[in-house]
């Protein structure tokens, strides 16, 4: 396993957060972290990127725990930031620098890789972003930060990919194109979401959070589709009365808006 | 090159102003500043009235009120005084629609990120006053009453505090997460 979580526990403001959570992420896999807004999903990313600590529980990163004194050593700091990177769900937050070309090349710059310029020209074209190469980060739409913010993350190419909500500020090509892209990258790749119609596309594993912060669901995609009990007590799909148009035919059934 | 002209002309104009006692120079001076700002003269008189008006009313009153107790002329002051600020203030506003931040501190990578941040913040605060002040246009029947305007006023800066907080945390998190707080050569 390159990242194992074994008993977590987390709260903010005495509030819970994240309720005994344990899975494990192999090297390759491509998951899909689902939850309803507030159920934990940022505060666990943020977790396994060594942000914060667990108030209970361990994470180990290829073997080390993520603790005090790790995240304090040097060397394996270093090499864990180039190698875990995290796509923040407000890309704004992410972008620092006076032009999208300093803004990609900043990790490579700041991990001593070759050509840091040449690094961040190939990821802008490879991302779409080429023709803002000059422009000011802060300036950008927020489709256009979420691709700079991702081009400035696979400039330093990262084993492991933690993505949260990728697509909630990206048009339906711009989407389509990050579907694509993470298709076939080698990177581990968890991707958080509350968008089921991606889910499939984003991993062949999903792992659910519920509104009780607890790991509900750890397996197939494709069989947590027609598993509406987990999707209903995940408050993922929901059922309301539908009217047709013509005559007076009411039913009721389960009810996404973005399921395909 | 187009940069250093604002520059000097600024830094000579605090200067002048900082300097002398006499209350024509910074007079002429504020005609300069208007001068050089063509068409957008009028605006940035009237918004650097507008910014000083409170502080410099507060000021120039206790002055008089204490000058004239102890029986002195305080008029000279107030003259100098105030056309000091309303230069400098001026000067300030037509500077910042001049230059742009970013490109002064282009020599240095590292002064550019402060300056980035600095502009995020502003940028945030503005978007979020703009909001609100639409908000409440949209949930009043007519023109907003003053006690509205001063409880939402209250509301706001509390909401400022708590949002400039919460992103002070994401954007550290951030930058932690990127790298930028590991020793590296930064320029």
């Amino acid at each position: 396993m390159l990242i194992e979580i074994d008993g977590l526990h987390q709260a903010h403001d005495q509030r819970t957060a994240l309720w005994d959570i344990s899975f494990g992420l192999d090297l390759g896999e491509h998951v899909v972290l689902l939850g309803c807004n507030g159920s934990g999903k940022s505060t666990l990313l943020r977790l396994l990127n060594g942000l914060i600590r667990p108030d209970q529980g361990t994470i180990r990163y290829d073997g080390t725990v993520l603790d005090r004194r790790s995240l304090k050593n040097g060397s394996f700091v270093r090499r864990f930031r180039r190698e875990v990177a995290l796509l923040f769900q407000d890309p704004a937050a992410m972008l620092f620098h006076a032009t999208v070309a300093d803004e990609i090349a900043f990790g490579p710059r700041q991990f001593q890789l070759e050509d840091p310029l040449d690094r961040a020209r190939h990821w802008a074209v490879e991302v779409g972003v080429e023709g803002l190469w000059d422009r000011v980060p802060a300036e950008l739409s927020r489709g256009e930060q979420q691709r700079v913010a991702l081009a400035s993350l696979l400039a330093i190419e990262p084993r492991v990919l933690l993505l949260d909500e990728p697509t909630a500020s990206l048009d339906p090509r711009s989407t389509g194109w990050l579907v694509e892209f993470l298709l076939d990258h080698p990177a581990t790749v968890l991707t958080a979401t509350h968008n089921l119609s991606l889910a499939t596309e984003l991993g062949e594993r999903a792992l659910v959070l519920g509104e009780d912060h607890q790991l509900h669901y750890d397996g197939d995609v494709l069989a947590l589709r027609d598993d509406h009990d987990v999707l209903l007590r995940a408050n993922l799909i929901h059922s309301h009365r539908h009217r047709h148009r013509r005559g007076d035919v009411e039913h009721r059934h389960y009810h996404t808006h973005d399921w395909d | 090159m187009r940069t250093w002209w604002p520059i000097t002309l600024y830094s000579g104009v605090v200067l002048l102003i900082s300097l002398s006692h006499d209350p024509r120079v910074p007079a002429a001076v504020l005609i300069l500043i208007l001068g050089v700002a063509g068409r957008r003269g009028p605006r940035l008189l009237l918004r650097a009235l507008i910014t000083t008006a409170l502080f410099s009313g507060l000021v120039t009153l206790g002055y008089v009120v204490v000058a004239l107790d102890q029986g002195n002329a305080p008029w000279l002051w107030v003259l100098r005084t105030n056309l000091r600020v309303l230069a400098l203030t001026t000067a300030t506003l037509l500077f910042a629609a001049l230059v742009d931040p970013l490109t002064l501190v282009r020599s240095s990578r590292w002064l550019q990120t402060v300056v980035v941040l600095v502009l995020a913040q502003i940028t945030t605060v503005r978007q979020l006053v703009g909001d609100a002040r639409l908000a409440l246009l949209s949930r009043s029947p007519g023109r907003p009453r003053l006690s509205a305007l001063i409880r939402q006023g209250g509301s706001i800066g509390g909401a400022l505090l708590l949002k400039a907080q919460r992103d002070l945390t994401t954007r550290t998190e951030a930058m932690t997460s990127r790298g930028f707080f590991l020793d590296a050569d930064r320029d």
